[in-house]
């Protein structure tokens, strides 16, 4: 089974922007793999004819009506005006 | 203080809800017992010395205690129902896409969902009406009609209810008693209780514990610093392990033997729930497997949250509705919980059966806010 070793936490941390300190650093490892020993247990599962598209609404490509909006059809130099955001 | 307000806030107050403010919840909902809230923990209204389950805690405490008629929690996988059952209220867990997230904090995105925390099933239901519907704010929310869940609340239906023994494993003996009892007077009641067989809830623990995770980090990944005030170096131990997982769970190479897997089991669970929901109405367990645990207690467990939340996971995992009410008094002065479970947007039976019960099952919810008054 997978383990996440020392080096691997740290590049997880690096990819997750986390500035952690090397003490704390070191409780990671054991509870990581620890949870990955768990997780495990899925593999008793036979997933082989299960599509892994899974959405939990199964609601399906909902459309909204495209609205032209008079308000923002007015152009300015060629660009449309919208409004501002910031 | 929040920029703009939730659509389930405008909605209450739209309805005459005065909102009388905000309650504790564990840091960033990551917690089963508000212990690692960033104001410290919620104690449990029935005894201060254990904690009243987590995430949505203080929402649960405030009720309990009688400070007020009702709250709202959020649960991605047992934080309405697990600080129900823990301090003796009524949390209902609608279906995911039920009631708008806007406004909320994602959590597990696939999973949030927002709910009435109450002292009364009624109350449950009048709630649930005025949130629940269609938000074009939440691009997941469902455009299904919603029922007048409180004028169809007394209905004499009968109904068939499911048990199944998946999730009678390492409850406590009194837990079980009262649950034995609970199904005795649904019985009673003119009810059917069919045996059924679900997928052991094991399996949805595994499953929450990599998709959550994977959400964590991904949505997370947002509070850079710039748009929220605070760095990242202002998460706590417990958001960095989730985080770090998830980080794990979507990196290339792990993707496939952990995200993709789980996403495919987690197919499966609602499958499973599916089958079931042809052959009964409801399903009736346990909320939890112990009572409330004492303050402090929660690092003497491995996974503390995904055992107390064994039994709430399966439903969040399938997105289908809950509901926890109390149904009995531990002999250690604390209360139990036990939920009923329908079909995906058939919040209408969970809360006609809950209805049902409540009105006979024996659990005294005045004497502690006389406590507090």
């Amino acid at each position: 089974m997978s383990t996440i070793d020392l080096d691997l936490v740290k590049h997880l941390a690096k990819l997750a922007n986390l500035k952690i300190s090397d003490e704390e650093l070191q409780q990671y490892p054991e509870q990581l793999s620890e949870s990955l020993e768990y997780v495990a247990n899925l593999k008793e599962i036979d997933t082989s004819k299960v599509p892994d598209n899974f959405f939990t609404t199964k609601a399906r490509n909902v459309m909204e009506d495209d609205e032209v909006c008079e308000s923002d059809m007015i152009s300015h130099d060629g660009y449309f005006v919208v409004k501002r955001i910031l | 203080m929040a920029p703009y307000a939730a659509t389930i806030t405008n909605k209450l107050a739209l309805h005459g809800a005065t909102i009388m403010g905000k309650t504790n919840l564990d840091a960033w909902a990551h917690g089963s017992s508000t212990e690692t809230s960033d104001f410290g923990p919620s104690r449990n209204p029935y005894h201060t010395d254990y904690v009243p389950g987590g995430s949505s805690g203080g929402s649960a405490v405030a009720v309990a205690a009688g400070l007020i008629p009702a709250a709202i929690g959020t649960e991605t996988a047992g934080s309405i129902r697990l600080p129900a059952a823990w301090s003796g209220v009524v949390g209902l867990k609608p279906s995911y896409g039920r009631v708008s997230r806007y406004g909320i904090v994602a959590m597990g995105s696939s999973w949030d969902c927002p709910g009435p925390i109450t002292q009364t099933v009624e109350d449950a239901a009048l709630l649930l009406e005025v949130m629940a519907g269609h938000d074009v704010h939440d691009a997941t929310s469902i455009n299904a009609p919603v029922p007048q869940y409180v004028s169809e609340l007394s209905q004499p239906r009968k109904l068939s209810i499911g048990i199944s023994e998946e999730y009678f494993a390492n409850v406590d003996a009194e837990i079980m008693q009262s649950v034995e009892k609970s199904i005795k007077l649904l019985e009673d009641l003119g009810h059917t209780i069919k045996k059924i067989k679900l997928m052991e809830p094991k399996y949805a623990i595994s499953v929450y514990m990599l998709l959550q995770r994977s959400e964590v980090a991904s949505n997370l990944a947002r509070y850079d610093g710039i748009r929220f005030g605070k760095p990242r170096s202002f998460f706590g131990k417990e958001a960095e392990r989730r985080i770090l997982l998830g980080t794990y769970a979507l990196s290339a190479g792990y993707y496939d033997a952990f995200y993709k897997k789980a996403q495919k089991v987690r197919y499966l669970i609602r499958e499973d729930f599916e089958k079931v929901f042809t052959q009964v109405d409801v399903i009736f367990a346990p909320t939890t497997p112990i009572t409330a645990t004492k303050l402090g207690d929660c690092s003497k467990f491995a996974f503390y949250g995904e055992m107390m939340d064994v039994l709430t996971e399966p439903a969040s995992a399938a997105g289908i509705p809950a509901i926890s009410i109390p149904i009995g008094m531990h002999s250690n002065g604390l209360p139990i919980g036990g939920q009923f479970m329908a079909n995906y947007l058939d919040e209408q039976s969970l809360l006609q059966a809950a209805y049902q019960l409540e009105q006979n099952v024996q659990f005294d919810r005045l004497s502690v806010m006389q406590k507090y008054e």
